[in-house]
């Protein structure tokens, strides 16, 4: 369909409340007092995150979630660069009582000034800001408007919480995309109805501007309010994901999570949600990823109990690599060191033969881990 | 033998010597000196003189005083002048003095800057003051471009990155505008044409950005010689400039041989080919492991003169791989690859088109063998400057072919030897160019009401891109209201921004082998054409017009193609007229319509036609600029026939069509001639003239005010080549004009030069 008849099948009912206009840019405010609901989830009150700041942030932070503005901006193209123009820009926010979305929107291009000042204006009131690729887009151009109008931007020096890293490392295997709205239907199991398509976002405006058409600028005003809500529900869902490992909606996203922990170098939660996932998980072929990527983990910091692991897995021919090594240079048992040598080498043959390649890398490295321990008897029997 | 032997030689071997029409030795010359300023800063003249610098060439001296007043200049002198120094030195100065500064350098080609940094990065690591200097172009990693916006005191780059990746994201680059002193534009003829005119109003951008975050750079630029050197540089930044042209740099001895291959046919005017005496001029020097180069015009002629001579070479039991060919359409690495062999000296001959002119550094040559006159002076003084450095003997050869170009050249030696007749000629002000322009600059920044971009109607243009939406006025500015980034559509060297993939079919799988612009594609690329690249020829398959893309497979023929076109000219708009005795001279608008007809089969060395073919492409339709010959003139009271005089037009226009372009420095192929034995609307005979591309780029309008030397240089063509009745170095052959073509042709020119003017 081309983008006129898409654009005529998108009139949409003014759903905005507590519109004010004013210098020829718009403030839509909404507030959603609690209990909010979006999808499964259910907000209840405010809430401080413990976990999330460990991965998004420098430093590792409680937060209480009301310090934090949530943000979200809808631009004239996808490109970037001096001509982009983000004509509306949504806030939301927690008080008390409720989540407030607060959106700026330009109804001239020539208002951009003042609504930067008012951006810096309720930008500065937060410690944090969050975003959905805000790093990666939104700030990027924010910062290139600021410097155009010649305006210092708060945004620089406000720690920015940025929830498409830990969405995509939590959750992209499992949704196989890490799209806010994949998200929003794949965790938090709610579908927008009559969202607007990203792509003609640009075009809805540029209507706008030409021909005033009001009724298709309230779809897109209403896509970014959405946006904004779903950051709210997903940082609470990441950061109970984080500390909860038994919540975990899904095996692969609780591997994901570990792996990803692992990674960070955030042991103690890493473990806490491969020891989750061994013990409770339903799929074997994730419980044998979790033990490797475990004991490799363990490896480092108590190998005894990194090798019970590899011993459970002894069919694994990482494990018995593993313990070959164990043996050989921890409990100096060089004869036990070889039984499982050789036993690897056995089994690495029948795969070969069966046509697994893989089984070549470790076999090539027991043969040489054989005649390493069959001098070492050598010399101890000579000794 | 030495090269000072195998000039002897050369001298007395009387079979070369018979054939060389001009033979001019330059005398070693010694340089004269200023003394470095007293305020240049310590740090730099001690680097300098860690260099061997202790003094400067008055050139350069004059053109550092210059720049340091503040004032834009132009630098043109040879190739080895220390032209890098003139703009290098001020600009390290004035970072010497003020850490903050910041400064670009344009360059035309990639492969051109990467070289010309090593002089300012040896500079600067000897004065320790830490200058930060980065090329910034396509092959630049994402990971270091941060880096570079935000410390770079000089970004190295090209036009076409400031076009595309610079100006759209100037916030990103704020620094650098901010602090913006100098601007070096070097290789500035290079910007002539269409490459020139979309240049121009990149400059215009990058003043109007610049002039946002409050600075006002000076502008250096340096060019190789030309006859409107300060004309090209004011018209490319619209501001004065002032001019250095004479050099003070001593030079080696330099012999410069002008060789025209001798006439074998006198009936037809045939010379012998000059491919063939190309070769066997190198065969000598190679044999004597002369370190030379050799430009040819052609892609096709690069590979066969390297197949040739590395035979050769074997047969002299060399290691073949000494000979290497290298042009443009070779990938990067490749590229890169026989540069380094070059400047190591594992190579001794290499065979080049025009993409080595440029000021590459390769190490020193011996020898220069220009093979056909180059399409510009300039060209050819560059391609000889490659040859030679200060203290040995070296030679520059031409080796002319039988077009009439160089046929007209290799008599006019005074042409080589400073009286370069070349006026580098752009027009910012074509309107696709302009325009397309205009879009970049408003997304960059929004135009205010009354803004003036290169033309008063500026604010027109506006209004028209508004009517277009793709630009919104809102109290008093004209915001950019596309969702595309202008700039990535726009190539700043091309008119169109059309081009045509080349696939060939027969490689598994399928490989993309080259590109070809809009109004090539027909000509080149239509079914059954023979393509050549890397010396390898292509049969065309089939050209998809829709999908702009040439399927192609690997064929050995013996045989290339060449096609022909059929153009129907309206007039448009009459801009300027000029009334003679002879008829009427007018510039103005016209409309071209021209389709492929068909081509022909051109047997390889002989260029015997051996058969033809119909092409079947759609109509091509352009506006452009051109002048306009109307003739007063009665062809039956001249005693002419009908088709005497169609042999006439036909053969003045052909050598029109040569002559022209070395007044308007462009290739030949950048205007086209088409002759009307009578146009429809005057019953006039007309001569039209005109630019190749959309709009035009200023080509015929500089032809009114050449007229006349281009028609005295026209008959002096035909008068002085040696055919009888018409041939391929003048009117074309008598098969083409008529038995008395070259007579009846000229007839006509001294029909107009006969009354008053
Ligand atoms: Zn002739």
């Amino acid at each position: 369909m081309n983008i006129e008849d898409q654009l005529k099948r998108l009139s949409k009912e003014n759903r905005g409340e507590n519109t004010r206009t004013g210098n020829n840019f718009r403030i839509y405010e909404k507030k959603y007092p609690f209990p909010l609901t979006m999808g499964k989830y259910t907000l209840h009150t405010t809430f401080t995150l413990e976990e999330i700041t460990k991965i998004t942030l420098p430093e590792s932070a409680i937060i209480d979630v009301k310090e934090i503005l949530f943000f979200d901006t809808e631009t004239t193209g996808l490109s970037g660069g001096a001509g982009t123009i983000p004509f509306l820009v949504g806030f939301g926010y927690f008080t008390d009582t409720d989540f407030t979305t607060k959106q700026f929107f330009l109804e001239s291009p020539s208002s951009e000034h003042t609504m930067l000042e008012e951006i810096n204006d309720i930008i500065s009131r937060y410690n944090y800001i969050a975003s959905y690729n805000g790093k990666g887009f939104d700030t990027h151009i924010l910062e290139t408007r600021f410097i155009l109008n010649r305006m210092q931007s708060e945004l620089t020096d406000t720690s920015h919480i940025d929830l498409l890293y830990p969405c995509r490392a939590f959750l992209r295997r499992y949704l196989g995309s890490a799209s806010l709205q994949d998200v929003e239907r794949g965790i938090l199991n709610y579908t927008r109805s009559d969202d607007i398509p990203g792509a003609l976002i640009p075009y809805v405006y540029f209507d706008f501007l030409k021909n005033g058409n009001e009724e298709k600028i309230n779809a897109v005003i209403e896509h970014n309010r959405f946006d904004i809500l779903s950051l709210a529900f997903i940082i609470k869902l990441l950061d109970d994901l984080m500390g909860n490992p038994a919540e975990s909606p899904h095996d692969l996203i609780s591997l994901s999570a570990a792996n990803y922990l692992k990674n960070k170098h955030i042991p103690q939660e890493a473990k806490a949600h491969f020891e989750n996932l061994i013990r409770s998980g339903n799929n074997d072929t994730l419980r044998k990823e979790a033990k490797k990527n475990l004991s490799m983990l363990l490896k480092r910091e108590d190998i005894n109990k990194a090798s019970v692991l590899w011993e459970e897995e002894k069919d694994e021919l990482y494990a018995v690599v593993e313990l070959a090594k164990y043996h050989e240079h921890r409990t100096k048992q060089i004869d036990m060191a070889l039984k499982i040598t050789n036993e690897g080498l056995n089994k690495c043959r029948l795969m070969m033969e069966l046509g697994n390649d893989n089984s070549r890398y470790f076999y090539d490295d027991l043969k040489k881990r054989k005649r390493r321990l069959l001098r070492k008897i050598k010399r101890q029997t000579k000794a | 033998m030495n090269i000072d032997q195998i000039i002897d030689s050369l001298k007395s071997n009387n079979a070369f010597m018979k054939n060389v029409t001009k033979w001019e030795t330059i005398p070693e010359k010694e340089g004269i000196y200023s003394s470095i300023s007293e305020d240049i800063a310590p740090n730099l003249k001690d680097a300098l003189a860690k260099n061997g610098i202790n003094e400067l060439y008055r050139h350069q001296a004059e053109a550092i005083s210059l720049v340091r007043e503040g004032k834009n200049t132009v630098i043109v002198t040879p190739t080895a002048s220390g032209k890098t120094l003139c703009y290098n030195i001020p600009v390290m100065d004035t970072f010497l003095k003020d850490n903050s500064m910041r400064a670009l350098y344009l360059f035309p080609t990639k492969a051109l800057s990467q070289d010309q940094l090593h002089g300012l990065l040896n500079l600067n690591e000897l004065t320790g003051a830490g200058m930060k200097v980065f090329t910034f172009d396509g092959d630049t990693p994402v990971s270091a471009r941060k880096a570079i916006r935000n410390v770079g005191n000089i970004v190295v780059t090209n036009p076409d990155m400031l076009h595309q990746g610079i100006l759209p994201n100037h916030t990103k680059w704020s620094r650098l505008f901010t602090d913006l002193k100098h601007v070096v534009i070097d290789e500035m003829h290079q910007y002539r044409g269409i490459f020139g005119s979309h240049v121009a109003n990149v400059i215009r951008r990058l003043k109007r950005i610049a002039r946002f975050y409050g600075s006002d750079p000076i502008f250096i630029l340096s060019s190789a010689t030309i006859k409107n050197p300060k004309e090209l540089a004011e018209n490319l930044i619209e501001e004065d400039v002032t001019l250095i042209s004479k050099s003070y740099a001593p030079a080696g001895e330099k012999h410069y041989i002008l060789y025209n291959p001798p006439v074998v046919n006198y009936e037809l005017g045939i010379r012998t080919s000059y491919i063939k005496e190309t070769m066997r001029i190198a065969e000598h020097f190679m044999r004597n492991d002369i370190k030379t180069i050799i430009f040819v015009r052609t892609r096709t002629a690069v590979e066969l003169l390297t197949t040739y001579l590395k035979e050769k070479a074997k047969r002299m039991h060399k290691n073949p791989e000494i000979v290497q060919g290298y042009r443009g359409g070779y990938l990067p690495l490749e590229r890169r690859k026989i540069e380094k062999d070059l400047k190591e000296g594992k190579i001794t001959t290499v065979i080049s088109t025009n993409a080595l002119e440029l000021g590459i550094d390769i190490g020193s040559l011996d020898v220069s063998i220009t093979a056909g006159y180059p399409g510009t002076i300039s060209s050819f003084l560059q391609q000889s400057g490659r040859a030679g450095r200060r203290n040995s003997t070296a030679i520059s050869i031409i080796v002319a072919s039988s077009a009439p170009i160089d046929q007209f050249m290799i008599n006019h030696p005074d042409y080589f030897f400073g009286n370069s007749p070349e006026s580098g000629i752009i027009n910012p002000n074509n309107l696709i160019i302009l325009i397309n322009h205009i879009k970049c600059a408003a997304f960059e920044l929004p135009f205010s009401d009354g803004e003036k971009f290169g033309v008063d109607t500026t604010e027109e243009i506006l209004k028209y891109l508004e009517d277009n939406g793709i630009l919104h006025h809102s109290e008093n500015k004209w915001y950019w209201t596309e969702a595309i980034y202008p700039a990535e559509e726009i190539s700043l060297r091309s008119a169109t921004t059309e081009n045509f993939v080349i696939v060939d079919i027969s490689s598994s799988p399928n490989k993309v082998i080259g590109e070809m612009d809009y109004f090539s594609a027909p000509m080149l690329l239509h079914k059954d054409a023979i393509y050549i690249h890397r010396g390898i020829q292509y049969h065309v398959d089939n050209l998809d017009w829709e999908k702009k893309k040439a399927y192609v497979k690997k064929v050995d023929v013996g045989y290339y193609t060449d096609a022909e076109m059929k153009t129907t000219i309206d007039i448009l708009y009459e801009d300027e007229e000029k009334i003679f005795g002879f008829g009427k001279l007018n510039y103005g608008d016209i409309s071209v319509r021209s389709t492929p007809t068909i081509f022909k089969k051109i047997k390889l060395f002989t260029h015997e036609n051996i058969g033809w073919g119909k092409i079947e492409l759609p109509e091509l339709e352009m506006d452009t600029s051109a002048v306009w010959i109307e003739l007063n003139y009665d062809h039956m009271e001249n005693g002419m026939s009908d088709d005497d005089f169609v042999g006439a037009m036909k053969g003045f226009a052909n050598v029109l069509k040569n002559i022209a372009p070395i007044h308007l420095m462009c290739d030949h192929r950048d205007i086209s001639v088409s002759t009307y034995v009578r146009y429809p609307k005057t019953d006039k005979p007309t001569i039209f003239i005109y630019d190749n591309y959309p709009n035009g780029i200023g080509l015929s309008r500089k032809l009114m005010e050449l007229f006349y030397d281009v028609l005295i240089e026209t008959g002096e063509l035909i008068t002085g080549c040696p055919c009888k009745n018409g041939c391929p170095s003048c009117v074309g052959p008598a098969l083409d004009v008529g038995e008395h073509g070259k007579e009846n042709a000229l007839n006509l020119i001294k029909f107009i030069l006969s009354h008053e003017h």
